[in-house]
């Protein structure tokens, strides 16, 4: 599996604005649900939930939130890059990159290897710093493409 | 006595200067080796009788191969397994294709500007087709330029790699032209079995030598300081038999060495140590010898058209070849094949296969000779000295915080990999937050306002103290890298997990978020809870294993885990790093547990 396989480019955000951690999830479940046919609210609920659990803000500023939804066909993933928002991340640092993971429920094991995935791209600082650089969804999208390595 | 006085006052005197140049030459940025070669050749230059005999082609050539073979079997002893399997196939290909493609479109180049026949075209390519290891290995390591590892590993592990290619090509074009000079018709499939046989013989050979020292290093009781001398002694036999076989030695000394130094083997820091110094001294004698050899009246005929021709060496040959082999392997940005490209730098290998034709009495085997090491020289000094500018422009470097720290290398019996690492602790270093220390982590020495402590009667670290921390095996080294790094270290190895969660989370909220399968009497404790259970003297760094994730302790406070991360990815653990685990899924009792799935 690739993340070309999960993320398709009209799933890739550049530089939004938004003004809290509430607003990216909400932007996030939105933009999910356009994509997916589920309902915003659930999936939002569903991402809340899981920040419960602990903050997908893992530093650097960078957040991977994820979750599972029942009805759900695929695994649905989607980036954003915003205007930097308190994530309650582990560093207290401000976020600015996002990755969104949604899996079905019945995925089993399956989507820890894409979370594992896509957390390796974004623990990259160089790769973190290409990203900040890029103004277009396409350069966004051309970057993710190019650090998603087998190897690693 | 003044027959054995002098020359060897001349001897002394050339290599402390060469020793003391590298002071200068550290710090304003030239390569080491290009002022190894220009002490060469003033030495040379100085008609001095004694250094005469070095002048003679033979003995230079005799010299330099020694040297070379030294200098790989230890290139090959200090690379790690686990980034040369990293990089091996992009490298490997570098190091043989790329070495054939970049002599194949540098011939024509040189064919236009010489205006000489292909088969010397093509022999001159040759010899400026591979990389410098020394050249790279120092300028990489000592220029401050931090790399990607991966990038790093790329480099090295093809310019240790590359020089049995070129040197099998140009063995192959000298056989050409005497075949064609004695009249002789020139057979192309003549090439095929000699190229196969100075593979694979030489790989055989290699990893036949590689058995053999360990079992030698191993089963013989020596003094510690012989078994490096006996190491020593046995690559140089290893070396001749397989180029007697007909295999290629340098091949088989870098793999004997790649081998060896992965291999836990007895007295293998001692060994690592004086490899170190040897080959510094093969590397001051080649260049030194090899600058001797040169007569710098003579480059002035033809230091115009070197010149052309490593411009385009530099500029066009190598990038295409790096990007054409590179485009195969997406895991290279442009920018990063942009800097492989430009870290092309040739040395020793070059000037002593340039020795070659003379010692073969070749036509025009002197100007062959005196080109290529104007080549050299332009190479080593233009790309040696913009390596730093040229990676902060591309932003292949990583910022210097990252610096690796200091290890040094102890042999303790029964312990093979054992180090002691050298830390400076900062206001931000991250220990300093954590209310215990771990017993792994406990530093062995710590230096206080010059005052050397040891561990126990130090309550507690501070900012500005310096400390020593024992590892018994190298896998320990990254969780000390991140207790004792820099606060912006990236924990690329992720040692403390993927992402946070809450001690008071229970095991039915994993299972929901993560679809695991957890045993029904586990559901709903709180993960914080078990992990207290199962580590009754808990640190930082210990792992419950869930199988399929595992769950890390980052902070402890009265035995309890106050912080813990999630570990999606626990395959990485396994190859790359221990730490203390325990498993709470074992396949045994998923058969006697119930399970639930939603």
């Amino acid at each position: 599996m690739k993340i070309t396989d999960i993320l398709s480019k009209d799933s890739v955000i550049c530089d939004a604005t938004a003004s809290s951690k509430k607003q990216t999830l909400e932007m996030l479940s939105r933009l999910a649900s356009q994509k997916t046919g589920l309902n915003e609210r659930t999936i939002f609920d569903a991402l809340i939930e899981r920040e419960r659990l602990g903050t997908t803000g893992v530093g650097k500023g960078v957040a991977l939130p994820h979750t599972r939804l029942a009805k759900l066909d695929r695994i649905y993933c989607a980036f954003m890059k915003t205007s930097p928002v308190d994530f309650e991340a582990v560093d207290g640092k401000v976020v600015d990159l996002i990755f969104l993971l949604l899996v079905p429920e019945e995925a089993g094991a399956d989507h820890l290897k894409a979370l594992a995935r896509l957390s390796r791209i974004l623990r990259d600082e160089t790769v973190a710093a290409d990203l900040r650089a890029q103004k277009t969804v396409d350069g966004l999208y051309q970057i993710i493409c190019q650090s998603d390595t087998d190897d690693l | 006595m003044d027959f054995i006085n002098v020359p060897i006052l001349l001897f002394g005197m050339v290599l402390s200067i060469s020793i003391l140049t590298s002071v200068v030459s550290i710090r304003v940025g030239v390569p080491l080796i290009l002022a190894f070669l220009c002490i060469g050749i003033l030495a040379g230059s100085g008609r001095i009788e004694v250094f005469e005999i070095f002048q003679h082609p033979k003995i230079a050539f005799f010299i330099g191969s020694v040297a070379l073979a030294l200098i790989l079997f230890d290139s090959g002893f200090r690379t790690s397994m686990h980034r040369y399997k990293q990089v091996s196939c992009p490298s490997l290909i570098l190091a043989t294709l790329g070495v054939l493609i970049s002599a194949l479109l540098l011939a024509p180049i040189i064919r236009t500007i010489l205006g000489v026949d292909w088969i010397f075209a093509l022999l001159l390519a040759s010899m400026v087709s591979s990389t410098d290891a020394a050249a790279v290995f120092f300028l990489l390591r000592s220029r401050g330029v931090f790399l990607r590892e991966r990038v790093q590993s790329t480099l090295e592990i093809e310019s240790g790699a590359n020089d049995p290619m070129a040197i099998f090509l140009t063995v192959a074009f000298i056989a050409v032209v005497q075949q064609t000079m004695s009249g002789s018709t020139f057979n192309l499939y003549s090439f095929v079995p000699s190229f196969l046989g100075q593979l694979f013989i030489g790989a055989g050979c290699g990893y036949f030598l590689f058995l053999l020292m360990r079992l030698c290093v191993n089963k013989i009781s020596l003094e510690t300081a012989l078994y490096p001398i006996f190491i020593l002694g046995m690559a140089l036999i290893g070396f001749a038999l397989t180029n007697m076989l007909g295999g290629s030695g340098y091949l088989a000394l870098y793999m004997a060495g790649l081998l060896l130094g992965n291999e836990k083997i007895r007295a293998h820091g001692t060994i690592s140590k004086f490899q170190q110094t040897t080959t510094w001294l093969s590397q001051i004698l080649m260049f030194i010898t090899l600058g001797m050899f040169v007569d710098p009246s003579r480059l002035k005929d033809i230091w115009i058209e070197a010149f052309v021709i490593g411009t385009a060496l530099i500029f066009i040959v190598r990038p295409i070849m790096v990007f054409a082999l590179l485009s195969w392997f997406k895991n290279y940005t442009s920018r990063e094949k942009g800097f492989i490209s430009f870290v092309g730098l040739r040395g020793a290998t070059s000037i002593l296969l340039a020795l070659a034709p003379i010692v073969y009495q070749l036509p025009q085997g002197e100007s062959f000779f005196n080109i290529i090491f104007v080549m050299v020289l332009y190479s080593l000094a233009f790309q040696g000295f913009l390596i730093t500018p040229v990676s902060k422009i591309l932003g292949v470097a990583l910022p210097e915080t990252q610096k690796r720290p200091e290890r040094t290398e102890i042999d303790l019996p029964g312990l093979d990999q054992s180090s002691l690492i050298f830390y400076e602790i900062t206001e931000n270093t991250p220990i300093l937050k954590q209310k215990t220390i771990p017993g792994w982590a406990r530093p062995t020495l710590i230096i206080r306002g010059g005052v050397a402590y040891q561990s126990a009667s130090i309550r507690r670290l501070k900012a500005g103290d310096k400390v020593y921390v024992f590892a018994p095996s190298e896998r320990r080294l990254p969780l000390l890298d991140q207790l004792y790094g820099s606060e912006t270290e990236t924990d690329e190895l992720g040692v403390w997990g993927d992402f946070p969660i809450s001690p008071f989370a229970t095991f039915s909220d994993l299972q929901k978020t993560y679809g695991l399968e957890i045993p029904i009497r586990f559901r709903e404790q709180k993960i914080g809870d078990l992990i207290a259970q199962e580590f009754p003297d808990m640190e930082m760094g210990d792992r419950l294993s869930l199988e399929q994730i595992e769950l890390v302790v980052r902070e402890v406070e009265n035995g309890y885990p106050t912080h813990i991360g999630i570990d999606i990815n626990p395959m990485r653990r396994k190859s790359f790093f221990d730490t203390r685990i325990k498993t709470i899924l074992t396949p045994k009792r998923k058969k006697i547990d119930k399970y639930i799935k939603e």
